[in-house]
């Protein structure tokens, strides 16, 4: 049955009836029971007697059934047709588009739409999502609380229909309705309506819920366990009605804050590891093998508990997140042939990179970003790397300069090393500076994607939240993991945070940046090769990580010197002297004897080789070989009594024929 | 930062671990404090690691520390907040101790749950199930005797440790006291540390004490400790130790320091089988059979008489079978002397429920500062591999490279040096390769003590050494453990055990002794360079550090101009 087509006034006039109801037997009611046939006794049970009591339900003459009172069966009808709606259980697209189709003829909805095309299908798709953009919105209701006589009704009344704002009194019924419903921003039951409205005459009251169910103003429902009649505004819009005006976020004061640019570090490791052990590739779909995958993950360090739920940083989208940037900045490359052992190899330029002190690492992977705004075409499998993460978040790439703008801007706009609550901040720009929403009134074609969907023909609230998230996404995917802001926790846990130096510098609000402050003498070098930090210092983490093997974060034992990985180090590029000067940088001119010992020795006992391809001459004898080099001269070396290297492609074929004269016949395997 | 107080010493860490700052100045109240329930498990230079584990916040409840009281003593000298977990967990471990009680009534021996829940959950264990014998309540389940042992171990694998008040058998009476003169003539009296250690195990003989292991580190004198266990007791005694060598030491420090006479004092070994009011035995001997699958025939020694108090010399080498004996005689009082609680096979918490909670504890880092340990300075000396031996070793296997390095022929070269840098200090020389000893000793002139050597040889040549007339001796494994060779101050290490912690404790511990003159030990390690055998060292090296020894490494060539 369709909404509209109900007499509320009447509806909530027999509402006492159902209320009388136990709660399952109204459960029975909506769920069981046809409004047109008959429930047998044995399927009504318990609560055949208080449907019975009701007057809703009457016996079947012979007392083996019961049938709705015909009396009652439009009102049956609506409330199974309330009990289908999930929009407020599940507010989405679908499920707007599902009551939708149920209660609106296709003109109806055509005459809505307002986009001027033809309408051919009883279910468009495209004209009802472009209806969803315009009515589930807050701007929707506002305009309609704005109007002033029922003429606002006009561009949306189909075709020879009779308007549904007959008269301003229902208008302004309607108006009071929703001005009640705003405050509290969830759906109210009915039968409170006539008392929340004392000063309308349950006639107006009925028409104004029908003109507002008709303009998609409210919707119908049925409330909680109780299955109780209601109605509400769409849940976004009510939110946003009833919510105060945001204001700019305020200092708050953080418990065990979080500052480290650990994508730095997780870039180093996974660098590291590849210019000992290459990771290798599958064939089917270049990624890697799960064994060097587990490798990788097992050398990154680790992150506060907190810090990886709230950014959802574990080890696997850490990895992944390492792994583009150091093929964005060319650091690592893909070696090897589809058939054959495809591998990941570090390039001259990451080798470069990781000789740099710590601030210059992450300095390099700033002036990146600061540079990259422009979404280039990956490679399968990877995600591009470019100052605004998600670039492809609206569909229409050339405005990324529009969005990396705006971003600037807002987090400019905080204070350096102030911490702020993230909900504060994101309530109060989420419909500031939104450059979405200007990219959209240039191209209203576009879509954008909101909660990981693209959505074509977004409404303002949905931009509003591709916004939220596009702020929320540079938070985590830049700031926090590049050492750009600190992270916290206020007193009741809500996530907060501080933009640090290098935030400044990669908003290009600063020329420079100091990588956190140094903690003096508060790192010690063990006897036994752990280094201990007795105080958080990102730089030195940064640092020391390039050396040794991590096993801890931000304080405590955090690293240990070992043999493999200084022989890493040593593969990476980086002297012994290089790695002492660190070490006493930090944690003073007196290093244990023995560990310098090591480490030297160590670094000396590193060796690398090069493996090349060699064309081989095998002689059955010592004598044959030397006539093979009379002949040749410098083109050959002897490598052993009765081997030869030939040192050009091929052997010529004037050399050939000199040795077949001589008896020398060469046969290629 | 909020929350950071420099001057305090911990970290505490999420997996339990404890950063101890040693610079800082509240680091020796915060130590006294942790040692009464975490374990110490690494001491190198500058900070130490501690770790709670169940087992030491059971001991500490056994000791009457409380959750709360560790939790504050965690806060009060941490550096950052206590991660909140660990101290819900140390509220956890804490809270089952003492759930579950053993008593003794007119019903027998009885298991005591606290509260139903846990008495149903007991009774369901698949572990502990089979062992009950009788429900008699709700909380109470009546257990046979020759089970006390084995319940103790199974409540223990399944995290509900139980309070043993079961009491002891009282064991045969034995009137000594300890000599304030010894045999030898000299002033004899027990220290501070060592009399604390045998009040807390014999709690003035209730029964929450007269079972539990003393922890000391080597050369701090625990069998002192025994024997005064032993005359706080007055009864009958059997020592387990772990070679005729030390069999005979302990009763020489018997009859030297106590009022026993020579027929109360017996020695059961291979050799000899006499019974006596104390009796000193081996574990090789209470675990030896004929073949496999037959019985242990020594182990009838444990009922030959009624002991008052059995005392398990160097408990954390208790071979199974001997724990599985041990199982039985939970009924006598029983006393683990070591220098660490740690085991090789992890049968800590068998320790824990068979022998006792640990009673005393003392870092040696005290006992060295009080003079009472001599400090001892570790030096690696690193050869190179002579040319003849480079291509051998490279094409080797493992095992074979090993003891090629090992044999390095150079290596005399740095015993001659090292030796003569030390002239007058008695030496050890300690090898693993009994070929390799001979060959180092037979030009420098020494005596070799091998497993091959008689007893009768062995004992002369460690008298002698005693008193002076050899300086020097190389010995090979068996003269790590449990022989008192007080008077050492250098050892010379040329060939290791791949590493093993206890071998280096035990090997260091030979030397530590307290020295009448400058009270300065050395230890030496002469390993061939760019080796495995250097790598094996590299272990053992870490291991020393984090002993907090203090650890230098030279060359060969460097030997000459390297000050200890």
């Amino acid at each position: 049955m369709k909404i509209l087509e109900i007499d509320w006034q009447a509806f909530l006039q027999v509402l006492e009836y159902y209320r009388r109801l136990p709660y399952g037997a109204r459960r029975f009611l909506v769920e069981k029971v046809s409004p047109s046939q008959a429930a047998p006794n044995a399927a009504m049970d318990q609560w055949r007697e208080p449907l019975l009591e009701s007057g809703i339900m009457i016996a079947g003459p012979q007392g083996k059934n019961a049938q709705v009172d015909r009396r009652f069966q439009s009102f049956v009808r609506v409330i199974r047709a309330m009990g289908r709606n999930r929009i407020f259980r599940v507010p989405t697209r679908e499920s707007f588009h599902v009551f939708v189709s149920e209660h609106f003829e296709g003109p109806e909805i055509t005459a809505f739409s307002g986009v001027g095309h033809q309408y051919y299908y009883y279910r468009d798709y495209a004209a009802v999502q472009g209806l969803f953009s315009r009515v589930c919105a807050a701007a929707w209701v506002k305009g309609f609380l704005e109007a002033e006589d029922p003429h606002w009704e006009t561009p949306y009344q189909a075709a020879g229909s009779s308007p549904y704002f007959s008269s301003a009194a229902v208008l302004h019924a309607a108006q009071a309705l929703i001005q009640k419903l705003v405050p509290g921003a969830v759906p109210v039951p009915l039968a409170q309506l006539p008392g929340m409205c004392p000063e309308l005459r349950l006639d107006v009251l009925g028409a104004a819920m029908r003109a507002g169910f008709r303009y998609l103003l409210f919707y119908p429902c049925l409330l909680g366990e109780g299955l109780e009649p209601g109605l509400g505004l769409w849940p976004a819009a009510a939110r946003k009605l009833s919510t105060e005006i945001p204001r700019p976020p305020e200092p708050v004061t953080v418990s065990h804050p979080f500052h480290s640019p650990f994508l730095v570090d997780d870039m180093t490791a996974v660098l590291s590891a590849c210019a000992v052990a290459p990771p290798r590739l599958r064939v089917n779909d270049e990624a890697i093998f799960e064994a060097d995958q587990r490798n990788l993950e097992a050398g990154v360090g680790t992150l506060p508990e907190w810090i990886e739920k709230a950014f959802h940083f574990n080890p696997a989208n850490r990895i992944a997140i390492a792994l583009d940037f150091l093929r964005h900045h060319q650091f690592l490359e893909q070696k090897g042939r589809r058939e054959r052992a495809m591998h990941m190899e570090i390039t001259e330029l990451g080798t470069d990179w990781l000789r740099l002190g710590g601030k210059e690492r992450l300095k390099a992977v700033l002036d990146g970003l600061r540079s990259q705004l422009k979404d280039r075409s990956s490679p399968v499998g990877y995600q591009s790397v470019s100052l605004v993460p998600n670039a492809g978040r609206m569909s229409l790439g050339r405005h990324v300069e529009q969005v990396a703008s705006a971003l600037r801007r807002v987090f400019k706009g905080i204070e350096a090393g102030v911490f702020v609550r993230l909900r504060d901040f994101l309530a109060y720009h989420r419909d500031r500076d939104n450059p979405f929403a200007t990219i959209h009134r240039d191209e209203p074609y576009g879509s954008v994607v909101v909660a990981g969907r693209s959505v074509s023909q977004p409404s303002s609230d949905e931009l509003d939240e591709a916004w939220e998230e596009q702020l929320a996404d540079f938070l985590q995917l830049r700031l926090v993991p590049l050492g750009g802001a600190k992270a916290g926790a206020d007193g009741d846990g809500a996530i907060c945070f501080a933009l640090t130096d290098a935030g400044k510098y990669l908003l290009d609000a600063a020329d420079d940046f100091q990588l956190g402050q140094e903690s003096q003498g508060r790192i010690v070098l063990q006897p036994n090769c752990d280094v201990v930090f007795l105080a958080p210092s990102a730089k030195a983490e940064s640092e020391i990580a390039r050396f040794s093997e991590r096993l801890g974060r931000h304080v405590g034992t955090l690293f240990k010197v070992t043999k493999p990985s200084i022989l890493a180090a040593a593969a990476s590029g980086l002297k012994a002297q290089q790695v002492l000067n660190t070490l006493r940088e930090y944690c003073g001119a007196d290093l244990p004897a023995n560990v310098e010992r090591e480490i030297v020795g160590w670094f000396g006992q590193f060796r690398r080789v090069t493996m090349v391809p060699a064309m081989l001459i095998h002689c059955p004898d010592a004598e044959t070989a030397t006539r093979v080099i009379s002949a040749a001269g410098g083109r050959v070396t002897r490598l052993t009594d009765t081997t030869l290297e030939w040192h050009e492609q091929k052997p010529q074929p004037a050399l050939l024929k000199k040795l077949r004269e001589m008896g020398i016949f060469l046969r290629e395997r | 930062m909020t929350g950071y107080h420099t001057d305090n010493p911990l970290i505490v860490q999420g997996d339990h671990t404890i950063l101890v700052e040693v610079a800082s100045p509240r680091y020796t109240d915060a130590r006294d404090q942790l040692v009464r329930f975490a374990e110490l498990v690494k001491a190198p230079e500058h900070v130490h690691t501690y770790r709670v584990t169940p087992l030491s916040v059971w001991n500490a409840c056994a000791a009457g520390v409380s959750a709360a009281e560790i939790i504050a003593a965690l806060q009060e000298f941490s550096k950052y907040p206590v991660p909140a977990h660990v101290a819900v967990e140390i509220r956890d471990f804490a809270s089952r101790y003492g759930r579950m009680r053993l008593l003794r009534d007119e019903r027998g021996l009885i298991l005591q749950a606290n509260d139903s829940p846990l008495a149903e959950e007991v009774s369901r264990s698949k572990h502990v199930a089979p062992l009950l014998q009788e429900r008699l309540s709700a909380l109470e389940f009546r257990v046979a005797p020759a089970a006390r042992g084995e319940i103790k171990q199974a409540l223990v694998k399944i995290g509900f440790p139980a309070e043993d008040v079961a009491g002891y058998t009282t064991g045969e009476a034995l009137s000594f006291s300890l000599r304030d003169t010894t045999l030898g003539g000299e002033s004899f009296g027990l220290r501070p540390y060592q009399q604390d250690a045998a009040d807390a195990f014999h709690a003035s003989g209730s029964d929450r004490g007269g079972s539990g292991v003393i922890a000391l580190p080597c050369g701090a004198g625990k069998t002192i400790v025994g024997m005064a266990c032993m005359a706080a007791l007055q009864s009958s005694t059997l020592i387990l130790t772990t070679s005729v060598t030390a069999v005979r030491q302990w009763m020489r420090e018997l009859l030297d320091k106590t009022t026993l006479l020579d027929y109360q004092v017996g020695e059961y070994s291979g050799l000899v089988k006499d019974v006596q009011p104390v009796t000193v035995s081996t574990y090789q001997i209470m675990t030896w059979r004929g073949r496999t699958d037959s019985d242990f025939p020594h182990l009838a020694l444990f009922d030959r008489r009624n002991w008052g108090l059995i005392i398990y010399d160097e408990v954390h080498l208790l071979p199974a079978p001997i724990f599985r004996i041990t199982a039985g005689l939970q009924a006598r009082r029983r006393l683990g002397l070591t220098a660490t609680l740690v085991r090789e096979d992890g049968r800590e918490d068998d320790v824990f429920a068979l022998i006792g909670p640990k009673k005393a504890d003392v870092p040696w880092k005290v006992l060295e500062n009080q003079g009472w340990i001599a400090t001892a300075n570790c030096t690696e000396v690193r050869l190179p591999m002579p040319e003849e031996l480079r291509m051998p070793y490279a094409v080797a296997d493992a095992r074979a490279k090993f003891r090629i390095a090992s044999e390095n022929p150079l290596k005399i070269v740095s015993v001659r040096e090292i030796l003569a840098r030390h002239p007058d200090e008695p030496a050890l020389l300690i090898g693993m390769y009994l070929d390799q000893l001979k060959a180092l000793a037979e030009p420098l002139g020494l005596p070799v003590i091998t497993g091959a050597t008689p007893q009768y040889t062995r004992d002369k040549l460690y008298a002698d050494f005693r008193e002076g007339r050899i300086r020097v001796l190389a010995v090979s494994k068996v003269a790590n453990f449990a022989v008192d060779l007080p008077e050492a101050s250098l050892a010379i290490q040329v060939s290791g055990t791949f590493g093993s912690r206890q071998e280096e404790a035990q090997r260091l511990g030979r030397i530590l002794r307290p020295k009448a003159a400058r009270n300065q030990a050395h230890f030496y390690t002469v390993v061939s360079r760019d080796t495995v055998e250097q790598d094996f060292a590299l272990k053992r090296q870490l291991f020393l550090c984090e002993q907090g020894y203090a650890y230098s490494i030279v060359d060969g060539e460097e030997l000459a101009f390297h000050s200890p």
